[in-house]
């Protein structure tokens, strides 16, 4: 503990006062710090910003209250009190506006916060023992919240129980905030309001302690009779609990080509060709058979690994930014093997963590190239494998979870050793443990961390001190007992077919952000682990369930739910899926510069491949970061002008040896050719409207533009746009 | 390796000197006379061709008639290798009366040899692109020499039987191209067989060797591993049934001796009593395969094998071998107390290791004298920006007063091991010491006017300044520059070396044409105390640019081709009188506290040529110069006047100091050198302005 000399001296004096006093006087830990926090004073905004403010700094939300009394006590020379007459402490005239705050009021003179500060000055201001005052649980109850209906509210009760056993109803003092506050928007500081139809998780903190509470707002409207549908798998069984518990009906099973373009999409990132189209709507097997048929097909198809290739290139920053030209290449071609061959993700990820070696001759190394140091690596490491984002713990304990700032480097000291040197070949770097001066130090007194995990193994695993110290973290880390490693990825993979995750975002786990549906979530985990850790195992059994081919038209009581998943909700297609499907229904495959002319969009190897092109305008990731968030799918303006305006649909539609010129070649006539350009594109016949209206418009002219006019329309139709 | 000469008769014109950017073909089989085309610029006069293969060049007369766009991009001959020519690769180049040419390298092999359709001249580009369109080869052995355009795949279809073995093999670095070659092997349904990229032994190319499942067509691929686009763009695709090293050790011999090295399959004597003193590797083979050779060091002290009983005495060359992963490899040397001692690995730079040796010396207690090989790369001012690489390492210390035994110990960096991890470890005493590089293969000079030789200077341990000079100077060479500066010690990190840079400008008197010769280049440095250290450059033999992607926003600078078996001096020849001449000369020097300011005039001197606004400067190893106010005199183009100013950085110290002046002449461009003139650095005064009119 880093206290000045006189400051000690004191301190001890302190403690022994307090130790003999009969009656307890309030102390810092206990008493004064939860105001610091309620009040504000600790907030990003105000003092606790990572630089303070004004000249005085605390820790973010009081996550160091060791820090913050030394703060108190030191900054300003100690003149923050005065205690023969604590009423004219800075520490008290501040907050209460009686000399100028640039944090404006904080309290009242007369207010019971003063008064505890006040008595805390006169008493000494005393730290207080953390063997006794500091906070091991908190309680809160209700421990879920049911809303009957939007309007109404709820209370909520936080108890904090103490070092010493005893505890104490904080309600007043801690903080409550909703994940939603459209929906659960928070009233009276501890209170909660339905404000519609849904689902929200309110987050109550109280010096260090966190709880969430599920708050549920139900559909008021009467006459909810629950109309069980198909269940395929164990997914629809606990998907189906919860719709009814929340009085919502989930939609039927799309049709049989709605279900093929999903999946085609999903799978492999390609829309069907008329052909596959025409194959499985001929099928006449039941739907249930003959898509899992085609699951099976797809996942077998080399399109599948090239789909998943770019998923995991972007999670992995696979880019020759980092990894140059030869080390791209390398890196993309382990990945693709790696999904190609179904390699456990386990084993997979084991690779990766302990790779070493050249980057061209053990490609996989190329991890540790794009990060380079011991604390980004950790951060990406716990991210994409584990869910968690520990970023915010680099500089204080995590906000709005468990993580400290100890766990933060403890973490990263498995990465320490970790050196990087340029090889021979010009590019290549080499990968190795270094053999000293690897030691983590810790930002505040630079002692050394030793390696630690995140959470305790439940089996005894070994952490060595030496440079092989990675080799525990990937032990530990894709271990079946680790809590986070196989729920992170099968909550990943569910958000690439579901849109979203079972916990969302996907890489923000944290008890503030449980999962819409926890048996579901540990069901699926389980059945992955059991599974070897199987990917295509968890794809094949998430689009198996009815839950996954349901259709996109809503009912009644499910058409404002948009976590539960009771229907599909539309997504946009990814930039590369989007091009690939382009020159899939025009038959005609763009070039890219720089790349062998046969590569489709999700076989490019990284994104300086087309850069600042169609690709980037829909929202390709730079892969810059390991976020899922760098991949954008929302739609813009220069999406839209790219779409009716630019060259990628208009050349492919006229290209001289695409689809149009080759059906009007071919002599059709309009109809087959109508209906050969709705399957292409849409992956469906035209209904009979729409193929009378194409046969007329086809007819009424140049048969070849208007057939490309036809196509162009098509492509630029929602019905192209979205997978749904 | 000497290069013969072979000469031709032919009339002397006015051309600039010729330059080679290809063989028809690559290759030829032994025994066969051949039609050999080179391809390039300025071929008309061709008056000599220097190779080392045993062979008749007979000069044939130009296809092209004069007076078109082809005049002087080809020149063929009729060769007729000698019957004992071995497998191999050969240096070609050639000579006109207007100077040499760089080198292209020939192959002489076993099989029949192809040409990819598309490689032919004139074909359209293309052919071969897909599975689905592959050329076709015969079931017997053949050679195919082929090219890539770009980011390009080249598809091959075999035939095969169960069970059959075939190899297949592409040259590319190895023969002087650009391209990094990657194999891939696919069944008739397209799924892969078998990838080589970067095999053991063959540094950047690739092998397979593999038994095919059944009776079918196979189809090969050929691209590059990072689909660049590359000049010198062609490789060549061996395929047959044969043998090859499988393994090499140990790496190297001893020059003088009969040298027993295993091969994999056979163990072969190396005769390395012919070896010249200055050849830095001899090439051994398999007996009949038709392989390339592998390169072979050639050492000059006592050789030992792994493992040893006792310490041993130095001079010493130790060849071992990391067996095994994590395998450390530790040897006693006999050492004296005070003695200075260098310690090198040769490895990994001979192509034939994949070693990233660590290499550490302790005393017999377990304190660590030296180590080299983790350390972290310094930081060079004169290098960056480019991709950083390294080699074996190397440690120069003193013995510690009271040591009798040292341990030398190595590991790889990211404790590998296995068949391909060989080394070879020279131990001697040694002084402070350097090494001298060439960075340029050949040089061209013009009558009356300069041409710039570039070097590269590794220290070891010698930190004095160092000049280089022409041993051989041929009557009318003026030889000028290469000095390069002592070394801060503060900038010295760890035992590793310091690499700077020098350059030497080799001028021709006016009236003067330099004959075509072997420059002998030498660095002396001279330090304190003892005799000057007197060191023989290495040339590179050949170079070959390899670019790296240039619109994809990232560029890897590739380390080039490097022929550096071929000979240790400079060919150089003379050329035509450039079309113009630049000078340049120092008008003021001003001394400030922040650094000092020259203000250098330029002058171009010629007609009929259009001179450039700027001139690019070169201060030779002077760190954090700038040149700045580059003004043309507006009443006279031919000359103009720029500022130089040197900061706290720059160490005190006399530099070389040159320009270059850009023209465009004939469609080409070309460099002008000034002649260099000297420029002192003087220590910054603490306050006052001194100007040095």
């Amino acid at each position: 503990m880093p206290l000045r000399t006189t400051g000690n001296v004191w301190l001890i004096c302190v403690g022994v006062g307090l130790s003999a006093a009969e009656t307890p006087a309030p102390n810092f830990l206990r008493d004064v710090a939860p105001i610091l926090n309620k009040t504000g004073c600790t907030s990003g905004p105000c003092h606790g910003s990572a630089k303070g403010k004004n000249g005085f700094k605390l820790s973010l939300r009081g996550y160091d209250p060791q820090f913050d009394y030394e703060a108190l006590l030191y900054d300003l020379s100690g003149r923050r009190f005065n205690r023969a007459d604590p009423a004219r402490s800075l520490m008290l005239a501040k907050p209460t506006q009686e000399v100028p705050h640039g944090g404006n009021q904080r309290f009242e003179k007369k207010s019971e916060y003063y008064k505890v500060i006040y008595d805390w000055i006169a008493a000494g201001v005393p730290f207080g023992d953390a063997a006794r005052d500091a906070v091991v649980a908190l309680d809160v109850q209700p421990k879920e919240i049911s809303l009957a209906k939007p309007g109404e509210s709820a209370g909520l009760k936080v108890t904090a129980q103490f070092a010493d056993g005893q505890t104490r109803d904080v309600t007043r003092e801690a903080t409550v905030e909703s994940n939603t506050p459209d929906l659960a928007p928070i009233v009276d500081g501890s209170g909660v309001k339905g404000e519609r139809i849904g689902e929200a998780t309110l987050l109550v903190r109280y010096q260090g302690k966190f709880a969430a509470v599920p708050v549920t707002v139900l559909n008021p409207k009467p006459g909810f009779v629950w109309k069980a549908e198909v269940q395929n798998n164990f997914i629809d069984r606990f998907i189906d609990e919860k719709l009814r518990r929340s009085k919502i009906q989930p939609s039927g099973l799309a049709d049989d080509a709605t279900f093929l373009r999903r999946a085609t999409l999903d799978l492999t990132g390609q829309i069907p060709t008329p052909d596959q189209v025409r194959a499985f709507l001929a099928d006449p097997a039941p739907a249930k058979a003959k898509r899992a048929r085609m699951i099976d097909k797809l996942i077998a198809s080399p399109t599948y690994a090239d789909h998943w290739t770019v998923k995991w290139g972007d999670l992995l920053q696979s880019s020759r930014k980092y990894l140059g030209e030869k080390g791209v290449y390398g890196f993309q071609e382990w990945i693709h093997d790696s999904i190609a061959s179904n390699r456990p993700y386990d084993k997979i990820v084991r690779e990766l963590l302990v790779s070493r070696g050249s980057s061209y001759d053990e490609p996989a190394a190329n991890f540790y190239r794009i990060t380079r140091d011991a604390k980004p690596t950790m951060e990406k490491t716990t991210q994409v494998f584990l869910g968690v984002r520990m970023v915010c713990a680099q500089c204080h304990d995590h906000p709005f979870e468990r993580w400290t700032q100890n766990q933060y480097y403890q973490m990263a000291a498995f990465f320490s050793a970790v050196g990087l040197r340029a090889g021979y070949e010009v590019g290549e770097e080499i990968v190795f443990d270094q053999r000293s001066e690897y030691d983590m130090k810790h930002p505040k007194d630079g002692h050394v961390v030793k390696p630690e995990f995140l959470v305790a193994s439940t089996r005894p695993v070994a952490v060595p001190d030496d440079a092989s110290r990675r080799q525990a973290l990937a032990d530990w880390l894709v271990s079946k007992d680790n809590p986070f490693f196989a729920k992170a990825i099968v909550n990943r993979v569910w958000s690439y077919f579901l849109g979203r995750g079972i916990i969302d975002p996907v890489d923000d786990i944290r008890a503030s952000n449980p999962p819409v549906n926890a048996p579901l979530l540990d069901a699926l985990t389980k059945d992955f682990v059991e599974h070897g850790f199987d990917l295509q195992h968890l794809m094949r059994t998430i689009a198996n369930s009815r839950t996954y081919q349901a259709a996109m038209t809503p009912n009644e009581w499910n058409e404002s739910d948009g976590t539960n998943f009771s229907h599909t909700i539309p997504r946009r297609i990814s930039a590369e899926q989007l091009m690939d499907a382009v020159a899939s229904a025009a038959g005609a495959r763009p070039v890219f510069a720089e790349v062998p002319a046969d590569l489709n969009a999700s076989q490019i190897p990284d994104p300086h491949i087309g850069k600042e092109g169609f690709l980037d305008v829909f929202g390709r990731p730079l892969r810059e970061s390991a976020c899922e968030c760098e991949r954008r799918s929302d739609f813009s303006l220069p999406q839209a002008l790219n779409l009716v305006n630019g060259t990628t649909i208009s050349d492919a539609v006229a290209d001289p040896k695409g689809r149009v010129a080759k059906l009007i070649l071919s002599g059709k006539n309009d109809a087959a050719i109508a209906e050969e350009l709705y399957l292409a594109a849409l992956g469906r016949p035209p209904d009979r409207g729409e193929a009378q209206r194409a046969a007329e418009y086809l007819g009424g002219g140049a048969r070849t533009a208007r057939a490309q006019d036809l196509l162009w329309a098509l492509l630029n139709s929602k019905g192209f746009l979205y997978v749904y | 390796m000497r290069l013969s000469l072979v000469f031709f008769s032919a009339a002397m014109a006015w051309a600039l000197p010729p330059t080679v950017t290809d063989l028809k073909p690559r290759g030829a089989q032994k025994g066969r006379p051949f039609k050999l085309t080179l391809v390039g610029r300025d071929l008309t006069e061709v008056i000599r061709i220097h190779s080392t293969l045993p062979a008749s060049f007979t000069a044939l007369s130009p296809e092209e008639p004069p007076g078109t766009m082809a005049e002087g991009r080809y020149a063929s001959f009729l060769v007729e290798p000698k019957s004992d020519a071995a497998t191999g690769v050969y240096p070609v180049r050639v000579e006109t009366a207007d100077g040499i040419s760089n080198v292209q390298l020939f192959s002489i092999g076993d099989f029949t040899e192809l040409t990819e359709d598309e490689a032919a001249m004139g074909a359209l580009p293309n052919r071969n692109d897909s599975i689905e369109n592959p050329q076709s080869l015969p079931e017997s052995a053949v050679t195919v020499t082929g090219t890539l355009r770009g980011a390009e795949r080249d598809f091959y279809r075999v035939q095969a039987k169960a069970g059959e073995r075939r190899v297949i093999e592409v040259e590319g670095r190895r023969i002087g191209s650009a391209i990094d070659p990657v194999i891939r092997v696919f069944d008739a349904a397209g799924k892969e067989l078998a990838k080589s990229e970067d095999t053991p032994r063959l540094g950047l190319d690739a092998r397979v060797d593999l038994k095919f499942p059944g009776d079918g067509y196979y189809y090969v691929e050929v691209h590059d591993a990072r689909f660049s686009a590359q000049s010198a763009n062609f490789y060549r695709l061996k395929t047959g049934v044969y043998d090859y090293p499988t393994d090499i050790f140990p790496l190297g011999g001893r020059r003088g001796e009969v040298v027993e090295v295993s091969l994999g399959a056979q163990t072969l004597k190396a005769d390395l009593r012919n070896e010249a003193p200055d050849a830095r590797v001899a090439f051994v083979s398999l007996p009949g395969s038709p392989a390339l050779p592998l390169p072979f060091d050639l050492g000059d002290h006592p050789e030992v094998m792994e493992p040893l009983a006792a310490p041993v005495a130095l001079p010493v060359t130790i060849n071992g071998r990391l067996s095994k992963p994590g395998e450390v490899d530790r040897f006693a040397l006999a050492v004296t107390p005070g003695q200075r001692l260098l310690v090198e690995v040769r490895a990994r730079e001979l192509g034939t290791s994949k070693i990233m040796a660590v290499l550490s010396i302790t005393d017999p207690v377990g304190k660590q004298i030296a180590r080299s090989g983790d350390e972290k790369l310094p930081e060079d001012f004169f290098t960056v920006g480019q991709s950083q690489t390294a080699g074996d390492p190397n440690v120069f210390f003193q013995v510690p007063e009271g040591v009798t035994q040292i341990t030398v110990a190595i590991e790889d960096l990211a404790l590998r091991g296995g068949p391909d991890y060989a080394y070879r470890i020279s131990a001697r005493p040694a002084s402070e010491d350097f090494s001298l590089s060439l960075n340029t293969p050949f040089v061209n000079i013009p009558e009356g006017g300069s041409a710039n030789v570039p070097v590269i200077l590794n220290r070891k341990g010698y930190l004095g300044d160092v000049q280089v000079k022409v041993k051989n100077p041929p009557k009318g060479l003026i030889v000028e520059g290469g000095y390069i500066p002592l070394q801060n010690p503060s900038q010295v990190q760890g035992n590793r070396g310091i690499v700077r840079n020098g350059v030497l400008i080799l001028s021709a008197e006016p009236g003067v044409r330099i004959p075509a010769v072997e420059l002998e280049i030498e660095a002396v440095g001279t330090p304190a105390g003892v005799p000057a250290i007197v060191r023989r450059a290495e040339g590179p033999g050949m170079l070959v640019a390899v670019s790296g992607a240039t619109i994809q926003g990232s560029v890897d600078r590739q380390r080039p081709v490097n022929g550096n078996w071929m000979g240790m001096d400079l060919p150089a020849a003379g050329t035509s009188a450039m079309p113009a001449a630049l000078a340049v000369e120092l008008e003021k020097t001003t001394h400030k506290t922040s650094g000092d300011e020259f203000l250098f005039r330029w002058k171009w001197e010629g007609s009929e040529v259009e001179f450039p606004k700027t001139v690019s400067i070169d201060m030779v190893s002077a760190a954090d110069i700038r040149a700045i106010e580059m003004k043309r005199d507006e009443a006279d183009a031919a000359t103009g006047t720029f500022l130089v100013t040197t900061t706290r950085l720059t160490q005190p110290g006399t530099y070389d100091f040159y320009v270059t002046g850009r023209l465009m002449w004939r469609g080409q461009n070309v460099d002008i050198y000034s002649r260099p003139i000297k420029v002192t650095v003087k220590e910054a005064p603490a306050d006052a302005v001194a100007d040095d009119r």
